[in-house]
């Protein structure tokens, strides 16, 4: 019983998602059932002149045609209520729904949704959120009177001064683009009102209570009227966040009060749900001559498409992380959330410190080469400690790692990897680098938003404990969360993993854990897990009822807002530290970068299943692969082009390094349950600067826009050969 | 997807007289290209004519020593075909290089040299494009084709032709057997592509209700000494960005006395690289020689911003392509004479 803490259990949900035994929400849907089909708008701006629903209503087997008057309130959210659920009057993205058709078959509700007749006229789009600053730029929305959806400045310092004193100072500009999440089940789910009139909806998410919050608005009834259970989750990674198609499903059941089921294919889900965003880096460092990063300036525009989502909040991570993981005693930057009419941006793992960090650790680099140090020791001297300083002024809440995890990687890295020198080259044009960075992610809720999870412990037996029920609506996307909250509790209890059951998948029957999601999960829910069995078990000593039961939540230590003006504030209560060591070969005649080694280094507190863990580093590395080298969304004028899974290219296995060294450090977090804090989103951090570093060291040019496709490869490669181009795009001044 | 009718025709005969009873009705082999461009409303038969059972799935030796591969041979069996591997080796890598193993054992020898193209506008139905919409118009030139064509290209059609196969087939000098209303005739593939001009939509010669029933490859013994590589932006299940079929015949000095090349993912057609291969005859093999050869046949080239890249690609996969001939070429002569 002792020593679950760390064990390599395996996943009692592995065998049947491996058979297909698993039931994903799709495989809920039954005969009976009504069926869904969304009408998109398929245009990036425009006013709804009419909408007809006649010759839809008369098709055989529709039974009911839903549009914005029959949604009682008409606006969600995340974080905003800027979302219709079915338009009104205007569409502001090609994915907006104006209409939900209810038919007797799949069949018949797609062809009732091609019968449904809107009239628009199309309006001014701003599809580019430089371009959506200008004053008088078209407005994404009517109503607005400015696109930019935030502007959040940080001061530190005077940077100013700290250039004009800088031994060098580089200057540069950086781009990344849109990612698609590609979970591997698209959305789906059912919705029925049971005998208790209340709405039940069957799907998949990352919040069972948020779901319900947004639900509830939408309906106009009290949240405990909305159940939201999940079924089997297929992945999530941030793109179950947002409220997709649950809303719909729950509006059409409450509605008609007859059971419906709605499934996406992968065009209807790559082209309605959100998206990582693409964000502009333009930025200025500043070291001195022995090797102290002075000052850093930034200005950071995401383009945060037509709707809210969490755009704010990614912004002002991305905004935060301007910085990377170096305590500068100057910073200046401000981040920009921007509207367009493009395709919302939201969660996405890694949540905006991806973006920041191309950047920064590219930065970083190019400032030990130009000061002739070693980027390592440059990275040391600067790096996160104990008690340094963010960007908004407040000490690093305690546990920093940073330094200690580069070590660590380093040391790893030289027993797989040559990092001093790359290893002989087979070919001339095929050359190999080595590639170093760093990466620093918050764990939990940021800049003051309620962070809490709350979990009951029932304990049952006789003269002995003999068995434990933990509820904790913690939603499994297939991380492994269940298990871990498992063993998280059995071992606080003393008992076997056997004997502790968890419910989790019902808004009615667990309470709110909060999200699966900014790597909290194992720290927050975890620690509520522990919190409430420690207390049961207290009770269960203290009575002789055979029977004792404790519901506690937990808080982490306060975080607060940014100060208006300079960002002062304490942003986080935790954050993951991550360091990578890469080898590239770059195939200089085709521009092609293959991945050889990764050794990826995570500071995770304490493993609380070390095999899921590495599945994590591992999983999360073929998404940064993905994200670094290949995936490449194309939004032109406002459509997506890549709406399928062959023009939208993932990895696949073939793509992915021949070796990969998951490296785990166990110091432990303050708050976190046995010391554990997150790993989810951290190697995706530090990983695409990593890989320019790599083709870097191989090649000598720089990458400054991602994916690094080979044509971008090819084209930095022949500019650097051609001596007319030779003068750099970037200043550096010594 | 639209209402369809389904026949399987008995016998090839009954499959062309079917069809051509039926204006907007297609024939149907693997259905892997055609059954997704059906979802995407992008082909919309009234009937489909189904030609997977006909019997053309068989791989024979010709009289002249070629080899008759049947048109609804599968990909998969005609890569793993002993034949293929060992006389044609740059056919066996082009079907291996092409799609997931699941596709190739579906997919047909004839399918596969009629799919369609991937461009992103032709295959979505809500965007103009002339090959689909004749006189709609082409997006593709101001917007996104960095997967487009840089030879061969029009003003109305810039799209590239995606199959694997047909590039290595094409330069083998295959021949095509098609039976039509009016009996059978025989076309060189080279003849066999139309480049789209003004009428993108007409991507062959073949006639409504001709069906493909085998392709025929001539002996061509240096064959064995062939290659085909292919550049793509994954490892696997991706189309080509640029690809590169050639096939060498060397003298004892060291000079070429023969060669056949094609390129893929570079034109709206399988590209027959014939001023390369005349640059070639008679010069030493040397990278020199297959550089002056590679400038030359994309001298013709009109690239595009995203695309531009294709040029230094398709160049130095080529002269990459030729230097691991002529080394496979010298060993086997150097390992002949030890």
């Amino acid at each position: 019983m002792a020593d679950l803490i760390g064990a390599s259990l395996p996943r009692p949900d592995a065998l049947g998602k491996v058979t297909g035994a698993a039931r994903y929400p799709a495989d809920l849907i039954q005969a009976e059932m009504l069926h869904l089909h969304v009408v998109f708008a398929q245009r990036v701006h425009a006013r709804i002149v009419s909408l007809d629903t006649s010759a839809a209503l008369r098709y055989p087997g529709v039974v009911a045609v839903l549009t914005a008057v029959d949604v009682p309130y008409n606006a969600y959210g995340l974080i905003e209520d800027d979302q219709p659920v079915l338009c009104h009057e205007e569409v502001r993205f090609e994915g907006d729904k104006v209409a939900l058709v209810v038919a007797e078959t799949p069949d018949a509700a797609a062809e009732g949704a091609r019968l449904v007749a809107v009239e628009y006229e199309d309006l001014a789009a701003i599809t580019d959120p430089k371009a959506a600053l200008a004053p008088d730029a078209p407005l994404a929305h009517s109503r607005l009177k400015s696109n930019v959806l935030l502007h959040v400045p940080i001061r530190k310092g005077d940077t100013a001064a700290a250039f004009a004193e800088a031994g060098v100072v580089i200057e540069d500009e950086f781009s990344t683009s849109w990612q698609e999440h590609a979970f591997l089940q698209p959305e789906a789910g059912i919705a029925y009102v049971d005998e208790q009139d209340r709405v039940v909806i069957e799907t998949a998410g990352q919040w069972l209570h948020e779901d319900r919050r947004q639900i509830a608005s939408i309906l106009q009834l009290p949240e405990e009227h909305v159940i939201v259970r999940y079924a089997a989750i297929g992945g999530a990674f941030g793109g179950r966040e947002d409220l997709s198609l649950q809303h719909l499903l729950a509006l059409a059941a409450w509605k008609l009060r007859r059971p419906v089921a709605l499934a996406w294919n992968r065009e209807e889900s790559m082209i309605a749900h959100h998206k990582r965003h693409p964000v502009t880096i333009r930025c200025k460092w500043g070291a001195t001559r022995d090797g102290k990063i002075t000052a850093v300036e930034a200005t950071v525009i995401a383009d945060g498409g037509a709707y809210a989502s969490t755009s704010v909040e990614v912004t002002k991570v991305a905004t935060l992380f301007a910085s990377g993981c170096y305590e500068v005693p100057n910073i200046s930057v401000d981040g920009y959330a921007v509207y367009t009419n493009n395709i919302p941006c939201g969660a996405f793992r890694g949540f905006g410190a991806p973006q920041a960090q191309f950047a920064a650790e590219i930065m970083v680099t190019r400032l030990a080469q130009a000061l002739g140090m070693d980027p390592i020791e440059f990275r040391k001297r600067n790096i996160y400690r104990e008690g340094s300083l963010e960007p908004t002024q407040q000490p690093l809440p305690d546990g920093v790692s940073a330094l200690p995890v580069l070590e660590r990687c380093i040391e790893e890295a030289s027993k797989h990897i040559n990092v001093t020198r790359a290893e002989t080259q087979t070919m001339p044009h095929l050359r190999r680098g080595i590639g170093i960075a760093c990466g620093i992610k918050n764990v939990g809720y940021s800049f003051g938003y309620p962070e809490q999870a709350t979990a009951t412990v029932e304990l049952n037996g006789k003269a002995e404990l003999e068995r434990a029920v933990v509820r904790l609506g913690a939603a499994d996307v297939g991380q492994g969360t269940h298990l871990a909250m498992r063993q998280i509790a059995a071992e606080a209890l003393g008992l076997a993993l056997e004997q502790v059951s968890l419910i989790a998948e019902s808004s009615a029957e667990a309470p709110n854990a909060g999200s699966a999601s900014a790597s909290r999960m194992t720290l927050m829910g975890g620690r509520a897990v522990y919190d409430a069995a420690i207390e049961a078990r207290a009770r269960w000593s203290a009575n002789e009822d055979y029977y004792a039961e404790a519901t506690v939540q937990y808080r982490p230590p306060q975080t607060t807002a940014l100060d208006a003006a300079t960002g002062a504030g304490l942003p986080n209560y935790c954050y993951g530290y991550a360091a990578q060591a890469i080898e590239v070969e770059v195939d200089t005649r085709t521009g092609q970068v293959q991945v050889l080694k990764v050794v990826s280094a995570h500071d995770v507190g304490r493993a609380i299943n070390r095999q899921q863990v590495e599945g994590q580093i591992e999983g999360c590395l073929a998404q940064a692969l993905g994200y670094a080298l290949l995936e490449n969304f194309q939004v032109r004028d406002g459509h997506v082009l890549t709406p399928h899974l062959s023009t939208y290219l993932l990895p696949t296995v073939l793509d992915m390094p021949p070796e990969i060294v998951p490296v785990i450090l166990e110091l432990a977090d303050p708050n976190g349950p046995y010391g554990a804090r997150g790993v989810a989103e951290m190697a995706l951090v530090p990983f695409a600067a990593a890989v320019a570093c790599a083709i870097h060291d191989a090649t000598g040019v720089w990458l400054k826009q991602l994916p690094m496709t080979p044509e971008r490869v090819l084209v930095a490669i022949h500019q650097a050969a051609t001596p007319s181009s030779a003068a750099q795009s970037s200043k550096e001044q010594q | 997807m639209n209402p369809f009718h389904y026949e399987r025709a008995d016998n090839a005969a009954a499959a062309v007289a079917l069809l051509a009873q039926s204006p907007t009705g297609t024939f149907l082999g693997g259905g892997t290209n055609l059954v997704d461009l059906m979802k995407l409303g992008v082909a919309q038969p009234e009937l489909l004519v189904d030609v997977s059972r006909l019997p053309y799935d068989r791989i024979e030796p010709l009289v002249d020593g070629g080899l008759c591969i049947g048109a609804m041979v599968r990909n998969s069996d005609l890569a793993a075909n002993r034949t293929v591997r060992t006389r044609y080796p740059m056919l066996a890598q082009a079907l291996l290089a092409g799609a997931s193993g699941q596709l190739r054992n579906l997919a047909t020898t004839g399918g596969n040299l009629l799919q369609r193209t991937r461009c992103v506008y032709f295959q979505d139905a809500s965007k103009p494009c002339n090959k689909r919409v004749p006189g709609s118009g082409c997006p593709a030139r101001a917007g996104y084709h960095r997967n487009l064509a840089i030879l061969g290209a029009s003003e109305s059609c810039i799209a590239t032709h995606p199959s694997d196969m047909a590039v290595a087939m094409i330069a083998l000098d295959a021949t095509v057997r098609v039976l039509g209303p009016h009996g059978e005739r025989i076309i060189p593939l080279t003849e066999f592509y139309r480049l789209p001009g003004d009428e993108p939509q007409r991507e062959t010669v073949l006639e409504h209700g001709d069906l493909l029933t085998a392709v025929d490859l001539p002996p061509l013994p240096f064959a064995v000494h062939s290659r085909y590589r292919k550049v793509r932006d994954r490892a696997s299940y991706a189309f080509a960005l640029v690809s590169v079929a050639a096939a060498l015949d060397l003298d004892d000095d060291g000079t070429i006395r023969d060669a056949r090349i094609a390129l893929g993912g570079v034109a709206p057609v399988p590209w027959r690289a014939r001023r390369a291969e005349e640059m070639l005859r008679g010069a030493p093999a040397t990278e020199a020689t297959f550089r002056r050869a590679a400038e030359a046949e994309l001298a013709a080239a009109q690239p595009l911003p995203g695309n531009a890249f294709k040029l230094p690609l398709a160049r130095n996969t080529l002269v990459r392509t030729l230097l691991d001939l002529t080394r496979d070429v010298t060993d086997v002569t150097e390992g002949a004479t030890r």
